[in-house]
């Protein structure tokens, strides 16, 4: 559906909007926010932010090492961290049902006002998850700070393996979109930290493939659960992350076809050669590509996974193309090239136009 | 699929019908216009458009290779492709010959700067880019072109200024213009020198933004890049790296005056209050200055319902305190310290908002313009 800014700017485009009258019909629609909304986008804003830049100064702060402050009054100053930050959710958490209980026994009584600007600055549900994102962050300093001070000898990936493993219960309690891309970012950090130290370990005979498959395998199984789930769950119906793990799991089977088209032999990739190992791409690639527009068109309408696709199509296809073409025609290459990338991007275009045109009609 | 394709106008028509009850619109029903593609497709075309651009100059350079044996033959050439471009942009509506154009526009620009370089120094060449690039931006009829060319002149005009021994008036300036143009996306200028650009502000604006965006946030681990291109910084009162921060300041003054002047309803004492605590984090991101960008771009992005504008401000901040981490010129402790007092601060506001009593006082009075208002 087209969104209010998008009609209101056709509608201004077309005069169909005195200048006297324009202010009033951009509040009316709800383009320009009304003082209610500014003082909950505020309320939000000021918590998100602070909340964020007090994690990242503790965060910051053990990086920092200060010697002249003793150990165990690190590990207070996180531990405590940890404890209020959780004690922070727990009463937030409760003063925000009562206000969602209060404005519903509101709605059922009209006489009453609904939306006050002070009810709006209480504590919303989102703003109530702040201090569960904060201890989840501040476990990792904890985790991080007791590398440090007893020199474990524990490798790098481990830290953040057991951080992810750990804030799981924190996890699944908050339903907080942001707190489970955290979650994910961890485990992908865990893992490529895991294949820069063991290089031989591994399905792939470089660490540079068995990275970009691990990488590849947890963001589509992520990006799968994520799209079953939200059928279920209201709370996963935002799309930022189904949208950041297709690109991820996207840029990294690209990037795995790409090699097997490119001169990739530091990786004891040869080009072309589709003789064990180089298979599974040249297999995984087209699958990905079909699922993806299978999924994205027919069941779930999302332009900008059926975009992402479409840019993938097009890199693997040029590559394929400048490979062969630069090599053999030289210069007329160039310019086949160039006509080329400009005719496969104008068709996606068009494309990717009509399907748009068709869903919002 | 017959019931979706009867209610192909129903948004815009549920709109039309609300503001029309209101009395806000006039004339006839608006036709249904085309739709237009979104963002992401938008972005992907422009990036084809530059690899389809370095195509066609790996052809000329190996093809035409006659016409850098004269000093004149790169501008000949660079022109010559931008008026063919310009002429395809105006004249056909056709999505090969449109992204053609695209591509021959970007190769003709690239031919240009290379002749600048030939034949000046580094810095009139980015003074002569950043020239080339405005023009182009007014010239070209293609909302692409307009975005990739104010992106490219404001980041030639901060590595100009940067050239001329001005590193930290370059960001402030492009900012302010693009919050300028963004605050009135709105407003149609009716000065027919103006008319037909004003309808084609959103790519330029964009364009700027990004460039100050890329400088401040997410190129912030290259905080001194203009070192890097050989920028020295003199000791004077214009050229002081306190002065960018002060810019960043007043443009976020201009922003919020702006945005309150649409609420009248909003009390004086309030408006002081805003103000205030305005300059607090700017003063507070002195030594962080992605920060007060990042929050600015929400700002711009709420204020008119643009939730690209809004994530580009999210991603503009996560990338600078990424960045913030590796910054050389403070030590971690220090850095920590600059977070904590603005975290202390910014969550002591909102504590303030929920107990003071003059936001109930507020309310009340806003109250009261809504029940006026009604009454008319």
């Amino acid at each position: 559906m087209t969104s209010n800014r998008t009609q209101m700017i056709e509608l201004i485009e077309q005069d169909k909007v005195a200048e006297h009258h324009l202010n009033q019909a951009l509040q009316l629609s709800g383009v320009t926010p009304n003082t209610q909304r500014w003082f909950q986008f505020v309320n939000q804003l000021l918590a998100w932010f602070g909340g964020l830049a007090l994690m990242f100064s503790v965060l910051f702060f053990i990086a920092y090492n200060w010697h002249e402050m003793g150990r165990f009054a690190k590990f207070m100053l996180v531990e405590v961290l940890i404890v209020l930050s959780v004690i922070g959710y727990y009463w937030l958490d409760k003063k925000a049902r009562k206000t969602q209980q209060t404005e519903g026994s509101a709605l059922s009584e009209p006489s009453k006002t609904p939306s006050s600007i002070v009810s709006q600055f209480k504590v919303s549900d989102t703003v109530a998850k702040i201090p569960l994102l904060m201890a989840s962050i501040f476990f990792g300093v904890l985790l991080a700070l007791f590398g440090q001070t007893y020199q474990t000898g524990a490798d790098p990936w481990q830290l953040f393996f057991n951080w992810a493993l750990l804030i799981i219960p924190w996890v699944i309690i908050g339903r907080l979109s942001a707190l489970w891309m955290v979650w994910v970012g961890l485990l992908n950090l865990a893992v490529l930290l895991y294949f820069l130290e063991f290089g031989g370990v591994g399905l792939f005979g470089h660490q540079d493939l068995n990275a970009l498959w691990s990488v590849f395998s947890i963001n589509a199984i992520a990006l799968l659960c994520w799209e079953l789930m939200s059928r279920r769950y209201t709370w996963l119906t935002v799309r930022w992350a189904p949208r950041l793990l297709a690109s991820v799991s996207g840029y990294s089977i690209t990037w795995l076809t790409l090699l097997v088209i490119v001169d990739a032999n530091y990786i004891g990739v040869s080009r072309y050669d589709l003789s064990g190992e180089n298979l599974v791409p040249v297999i995984v690639w087209p699958i990905w590509v079909g699922l993806m527009y299978i999924v994205y068109r027919r069941f779930r309408q999302d332009l900008f996974m059926l975009a992402g696709t479409l840019l993938s199509a097009n890199i693997i296809i040029i590559s394929f193309l400048t490979t062969h073409l630069l090599n053999d025609v030289h210069e007329l290459g160039f310019l086949l090239m160039s006509f080329t990338t400009i005719g496969m991007a104008a068709g996606s275009a068009m494309w990717l136009r009509n399907i748009n045109k068709e869903w919002q009609s | 699929m017959k019931q979706s394709l009867s209610n192909t106008n129903k948004p815009i028509h549920g709109l039309w019908q609300l503001l029309i009850q209101h009395q806000l619109v006039m004339g006839e029903a608006p036709e249904k216009t085309e739709i237009t593609s979104p963002w992401f497709v938008k972005l992907l075309l422009a990036i084809a458009g530059w690899f389809a651009a370095s195509f066609f100059l790996g052809f000329v350079a190996l093809g035409l290779e006659f016409i850098f044996d004269e000093d004149s033959g790169p501008y000949i050439m660079g022109a010559v492709l931008v008026l063919v471009a310009y002429v395809l942009l105006l004249k056909i509506r056709n999505e090969f010959l449109e992204h053609l154009a695209l591509a021959l526009s970007f190769c003709g620009q690239i031919l240009l700067v290379y002749g600048f370089i030939q034949h000046t120094n580094d810095d009139v060449s980015w003074l002569m880019a950043t020239v080339l690039q405005l023009s182009l931006l007014f010239m070209m009829p293609n909302d692409i072109h307009r975005f990739c060319s104010a992106f490219i002149a404001g980041c030639c005009l901060m590595v100009t200024l940067a050239l001329f021994h001005l590193p930290f008036i370059g960001g402030g300036v492009v900012l302010m213009v693009a919050c300028w143009l963004l605050l009135n996306e709105f407003n149609l200028s009716k000065k027919p020198m103006f008319a037909g650009l004003s309808r084609h502000k959103r790519p330029i604006a964009y364009g700027l933004l990004l460039s100050q965006v890329l400088q401040s946030s997410l190129m912030a681990f290259q905080y001194h890049w203009y070192k890097d291109i050989g920028a020295s910084v003199s000791q004077g009162f214009y050229t002081a790296p306190w002065m960018g921060n002060v810019l960043l300041a007043f443009v976020s003054l201009y922003v919020a005056q702006t945005i309150l002047s649409r609420h009248p309803e909003l009390s004086q004492k309030l408006r002081y209050w805003i103000f205030a605590v305005i300059v607090i984090i700017s003063v507070l991101s002195f030594e962080a200055p992605g920060i007060n960008v990042g929050i600015l771009l929400l700002i711009l992005g709420f204020s008119a319902s643009n939730y690209l504008l809004m994530g580009v401000g999210i991603t503009a901040l996560l990338s600078f305190i990424s960045a913030y981490y590796y910054f050389l010129h403070y030590t971690l402790f220090e850095k920590s310290i600059t977070l904590i007092v603005m975290g202390l601060v910014l969550l002591g506001i909102r504590w303030f908002l929920l107990k003071s009593s003059w936001l109930n006082g507020a309310e009340a009075s806003i109250n009261n313009v809504v029940k006026e208002s009604v009454s008319e």
